[in-house]
């Protein structure tokens, strides 16, 4: 279906790749999922270990998605690096505070302020 | 006219001869044919063999392999199957001193074994060399010179005094399976044409075979999976409460619906001593049977850590620190656990990244939400997760408390467009003053014929407290609890 479609693709890369913007478009849940583990893979393999997702045309997240993105969380934190999450939608912003990771993530609504808060 | 005649004899003769000739040469190609023919109905009466003892592809490619090595007079030979993307092959079955068809050669292949793992081991690309481009063009190959053909792997010239090599496609049903090849004929000899033409008559049966493994073990996996399914669906409907326990002056309901077979949805009740109730509902975070697997466990882990603990945050937070250990890190749990005392009237609960608890007058008037601080278990620390807050709600008379996952919110019609908030406050408004039954029923009907037959997207669970209006039970406790709320 198409208006289930999904799609990760970075942006922009720094400090000689070890930090990426990466940005969610679409629909992200169970059947996509493995998209973005697998460009984020990508992202780990070259590198990086400071990842910005910019949110702002991820249009939905389920629990699957939002598992994942948690997962490579606590993976890059365990590496000294870590994740921010870069202007996510009211909605996806909603599912996130619902679930307590507000307090969790680093949530940012501007590149720069991202990138700082992960520095 | 001598002449004449002398010529149109020498005309009769040459002539005959020529017949002779085309006679014998359509002998041999009938020959040729025949042996192709008798080849043919050779392997499928070894494979047929194979196959009523076991209907397994390997052992069936074994004698695919092996056949056609002695039929063609080959020195080596092997199959490759596609993999399910179609964008590689791999050898399945090799016989004899088949070379490498993909990248360096190491020095380690000195033995016969590791010479066979490396041939299996590699990933040929579809398109690449012989063995890619036979698959990909469907047409069989028939390499006289190996020393001097680009298509033949360097590492492979290298490796063995390859002469010459052949191989055809394993075609059926408009698709490529995969390719059969074989290498160097026996004694020096060159594979010629009539030899193509036999392996490509092998490798039309082989075809034939490897389609019908496949699908047969395709229809064994769907039945074992389905098997599986039912198996689980059954476990989990087994740790399902029955039915909803008894409780003076409330008024009990709860529904729990798998989008797939199994879910990761649940809800329970947990009697204590004194009389009061435990009420649970939980999400694991994805679906199917690891997330179904994920409920059991978290399930037993609450039943042993909210006996003889009073709070619900407390337990809530032994939880987390229990499933921490046990969940995978992208899983996680959303959960409202609370405490019904059903004497005063007082539900006090804590909420772990669950949905709000929804909380309805009965009179009309919108519901509330109640969502108290909290975390979804699993996934942080216990300093982290300590942030989590209690809450308590005082039912009165014909007030309703219900809990619900997000499948409830978040169920989709055709259109792609969601129930939503508005939609399930609205639906808590219209049936507040009826029984609790009725409430589960009525927000399953309104999901239900909002999403039409749009599939279920996610699980949806519901469960609804109600205390009783006085008329329903004249109790002394309804009388006092009245007095409390007053």
């Amino acid at each position: 279906m198409r208006d289930r479609a999904f799609e990760a693709r970075v942006r922009r890369t720094l400090d000689n790749g070890r930090a990426a913007i990466v940005e969610l478009i679409g629909f992200l849940d169970a059947h996509t999922v493995g998209d973005f583990e697998s460009q984020m893979k990508t992202c780990l393999e070259g590198g990086a270990s400071r990842i910005v997702l910019d949110l702002e045309k991820l249009t939905y997240v389920s629990s699957a998605g939002i598992g994942a993105m948690m997962s490579l969380t606590q993976r890059l934190r365990r590496e000294a690096g870590d994740v921010a999450l870069l202007r996510p939608s009211p909605k996806v912003f909603k599912i996130l505070e619902l679930l307590g990771f507000t307090e969790i993530f680093k949530i940012a609504a501007g590149e720069d302020e991202a990138l700082k808060s992960l520095a | 006219m001598t002449q004449l005649l002398f010529i149109a004899l020498i005309g009769c003769l040459l002539w005959v001869l020529w017949l002779r000739r085309r006679a014998k040469a359509l002998e041999l190609h009938v020959e040729e044919k025949d042996r192709e023919k008798q080849a043919a109905i050779q392997l499928l009466d070894r494979i047929g063999e194979s196959l009523t003892l076991q209907l397994e592809i390997e052992p069936a490619l074994q004698i695919i392999v092996e056949y056609t090595v002695e039929a063609t007079g080959a020195e080596a030979g092997a199959i490759f199957l596609m993999d399910p993307t179609q964008s590689y092959l791999t050898a399945r079955v090799v016989q004899g001193l088949f070379p490498p068809m993909h990248g360096a050669l190491p020095y380690a292949l000195a033995k016969r074994k590791f010479l066979v793992d490396k041939v299996k081991a590699e990933r040929i690309p579809l398109g690449e060399g012989v063995i890619g481009g036979v698959a990909r063009e469907g047409s069989a190959a028939l390499i006289t010179d190996c020393q001097d053909d680009p298509r033949v792997p360097q590492a492979a010239r290298d490796f063995i005094a390859m002469n010459s090599m052949m191989a055809a496609p394993l075609h059926t049903r408009g698709a490529t399976l995969g390719v059969i090849a074989v290498v160097n004929k026996r004694q020096g000899q060159v594979f010629s044409e009539q030899d193509m033409s036999l392996l490509q008559a092998l490798a039309d049966q082989a075809a034939v075979t490897v389609d019908l493994v496949g699908l047969v073990d395709e229809v064994a996996e769907k039945r074992r999976i389905e098997q599986e399914l039912r198996l689980a669906h059954e476990f989990q409907k087994m740790l399902l409460p029955k039915r909803c326990p008894d409780v003076e002056g409330f008024d009990l309901a709860a529904f729990s619906s798998p989008a797939l077979e199994v879910g990761g949805d649940f809800y329970d009740f947990l009697p204590f001593d004194d009389g009061s109730l435990g009420i649970v509902i939980a999400d694991v975070s994805g679906k199917g049977t690891p997330a179904a697997l994920v409920m059991a466990m978290a399930r037993s882990a609450l039943r042993a850590e909210a006996r003889g603990c009073a709070s619900p945050r407390e337990t809530l937070r032994r939880l987390n620190e229990r499933l921490i250990e046990d969940t995978k890190e992208n899983v996680f749990i959303t959960m409202t656990y609370g405490i019904l005392d059903p004497r005063r009237g007082v539900f006090r609960f804590a909420r772990a990244g669950h949905e709000p608890v929804l909380l309805c007058s009965g009179e009309g008037e919108e519901p509330r939400q109640r969502a108290p601080n909290g975390i979804a278990l699993g996934m942080v620390e216990p300093e982290t997760f300590d942030l989590i807050q209690e809450d308590e709600i005082t039912l009165a008379a014909g007030e309703t408390a219900l809990l619900y996952t997000d499948g409830a919110v978040e169920a989709r019609n055709k259109a792609g467009e969601e129930f939503g908030h508005t939609r399930l406050f609205d639906s808590v408004r219209r049936l507040a003053h009826g029984s609790s039954e009725e409430m589960v029923r009525g927000l399953l009907g309104a999901v239900q014929s909002f999403c039409k037959d749009a599939p279920q997207h996610d699980d949806i669970t519901l469960v609804v407290v109600r205390a009783k209006r006085a008329a329903e039970e004249p109790s002394v406790e309804a009388e006092d609890r009245k007095r409390l709320t007053a």
